[in-house]
């Protein structure tokens, strides 16, 4: 069993490498932390980064998750091969580009990409953005996977993953006490559908609600509540058409917990009664809805 | 000084009883309680009624306000005409239809009809609306005021009514713990600007947002955050141009609190960034 410790960055390419950073810093209200051989790394807490963008196809994703030693990354290298999957080994320099001591890196049955990292960098200054978003923490993602209920199984069978609620037959799944880490959504191609991060409180989601409208940014769904997690969201679109989340108040769950089972429909995704313009979220081609 | 201890009801004329009484049932989610004589009662909580609709001219708006005792009525209908205005001793047929034991009528100084009422009704019934908004408490409302500073005057000069906040010459008052009961908004003329029930949470104002966006209701301010009260709102309009509030959070002060000067602006109005589309809080 891999044991992940820590939901720690993705890897985005970007057509417009300078648009995109100029988005994340003025609009989603992340910090600019570093410029390394055609690389952005910026962030939304207080740990080295979060989001690394470089000029390239922004299809080009991959997801940075923490393990918490050597032994466990090797461990988890076999595990993987064992499973008939092509692992690559960092070399240093990658991994100095990753901002972590060492790494690992795979692709699922999807074929979504995955950094497995060790000890990746904290930082000694706190996060400081330029607008105040109110983010707190780099959270989860939505995935795109072509059986969900085969990436279920993958996920909690190798990881060790815990499902906390369904969504037709999409797991909502964790490593941790937050309710969800990943949210699997079925789509004939993989990738990151959307990124999370944590804001303090409804007055931020509700600001940003008005502020990103005033910029003319397109809103996705919301403003809403999850009736799964509990949590306040609103989802807009950035550069790239990549899905931008945040949301505040999502459940704590622990070893009690007991998974739910939610009809696909709008109440599932919205207490309050947004309509979301879920595109593949819910119907995707290998979709659930009807 | 009149003691006030409570805000009761509304009276408003509509020209369109039905389409009113529709509207107040379905999309604000009151109770009908009662229909007499051509009247309608409604209710957002537990007390006799909140609203009533007559057909009639729809700026015909009187506000009703409790005063404790039939001695208290009496010192001020004494102190209301020995300032000057004119005061009406109601009878108890009009007693009966204001379902209280005993009231004065009088004019603020913009002209805006006050019903000052003895034991108003209480019910032994529990609110039970026909559409879940979360509604709590009929709880404040907005009074037009063609002079902002006579009538503020007016109102903590001869009631224990004073100013929580301010937002240019706008008066948030109050006669209890809550922020405001009654809000003094500028314009040219009287009536009763907006009309807020209490719900109970967040939840509530945001499904409302959604529920009355889907049925064409005109929002015409919020989902916002006021940053006087901390309350968050939402505005819309009602027949008869009448504009309703449902918030949630409202502050409570205590003889600690110290009134605080906002501009006229549209952030003094919504933390979070809505504009108002009502033109007694636009500032342009």
């Amino acid at each position: 069993m891999i044991k992940v410790v820590g939901f720690r960055y993705a890897r985005l390419g970007t057509a417009n490498l300078d648009e995109t950073v100029k988005f994340a810093e003025n609009m989603i209200g992340l910090e600019v932390v570093g410029h390394e051989d055609g690389s952005v790394y910026t962030r939304g807490d207080d740990r080295d980064h979060n989001i690394v963008y470089f000029q390239g196809d922004p299809r080009d994703q991959t997801l940075g998750l923490e393990l918490e030693s050597f032994e466990d990354l090797e461990a988890a290298e076999n595990l993987l091969r064992a499973q008939g999957l092509a692992v690559y080994r960092g070399t240093e320099e990658e991994a100095a580009a990753r901002r972590c001591m060492g790494y690992i890196n795979f692709k699922d049955t999807s074929g979504n990409s995955f950094d497995l990292t060790v000890r990746p960098f904290a930082s000694g200054r706190r996060y400081f953005p330029g607008r105040d978003a109110g983010i707190d923490e780099f959270s989860h993602i939505g995935l795109c996977v072509n059986d969900p209920r085969e990436a279920e199984k993958f996920w909690s069978s190798l990881f060790g993953f815990t499902t906390s609620d369904w969504i037709g037959w999409s797991a909502l799944m964790t490593f941790d006490a937050v309710h969800h880490r990943f949210a699997l959504f079925p789509s004939q191609r993989p990738g990151i559908q959307h990124i999370n991060f944590q804001v303090k409180e409804t007055d931020d989601v509700m600001r940003s609600n008005y502020f990103l409208n005033d910029h003319q940014v397109r809103i996705q769904a919301g403003p809403g509540r999850h009736s799964l997690s509990g949590a306040r969201f609103l989802y807009f679109y950035g550069p790239d058409d990549m899905i931008y989340e945040y949301s505040c108040g999502v459940r704590m769950v622990d070893e009690t917990w007991r998974a739910r089972q939610f009809p696909v429909a709008d109440a599932s995704f919205c207490a309050w009664g947004c309509t979301p313009d879920l595109g593949e979220v819910l119907s995707g081609p290998s979709g659930t809805a009807d | 000084m009149i003691e006030i201890v409570g805000i009761r009801y509304c009276r408003l004329g509509t020209a369109d009883l039905e389409g009113a009484v529709e509207f107040a049932r379905n999309m604000v989610g009151l109770e009908e309680v009662a229909r007499e004589n051509g009247a309608v009662y409604l209710r957002g909580d537990h007390r006799d009624h909140n609203i009533v609709y007559f057909q009639g001219d729809p700026a015909d708006h009187t506000l009703g306000l409790e005063v404790e005792t039939f001695e208290e009525l009496d010192a001020a209908e004494s102190t209301l005409a020995g300032a000057g205005f004119e005061v009406r001793r109601g009878t108890d047929v009009e007693a009966a239809a204001r379902r209280c034991m005993g009231f004065i009528n009088f004019r603020d100084p913009t002209g805006n009809p006050v019903d000052l009422v003895v034991r108003p009704f209480h019910s032994g019934r529990r609110y039970f609306p026909s559409r879940d908004a979360g509604i709590t408490e009929f709880s404040h409302v907005g009074l037009k005021t063609t002079d902002p500073a006579r009538d503020e005057k007016f109102w903590s000069g001869y009631f224990n009514i004073r100013a929580n906040d301010r937002i240019g010459p706008a008066a948030l008052m109050s006669f209890d713990e809550v922020h405001h009961r009654i809000a003094l908004f500028p314009t040219d003329h009287a009536g009763i600007q907006h009309i807020n029930f209490q719900v109970e949470s967040i939840d509530d104002i945001m499904r409302s947002y959604y529920f009355l966006s889907e049925r064409q209701v005109a929002i015409r301010f919020g989902p916002g955050r006021h940053p006087t009260s901390g309350a968050m709102f939402l505005y819309y309009e009602g027949p008869d141009g009448m504009t309703y509030e449902y918030s949630s959070g409202v502050r409570n002060v205590d003889e600690n609190w110290r009134p605080r000067q906002l501009p006229f602006k549209d952030e003094s109005f919504c933390m979070w960034g809505a504009r108002p589309n009502i033109p007694e809080f636009s500032d342009s």
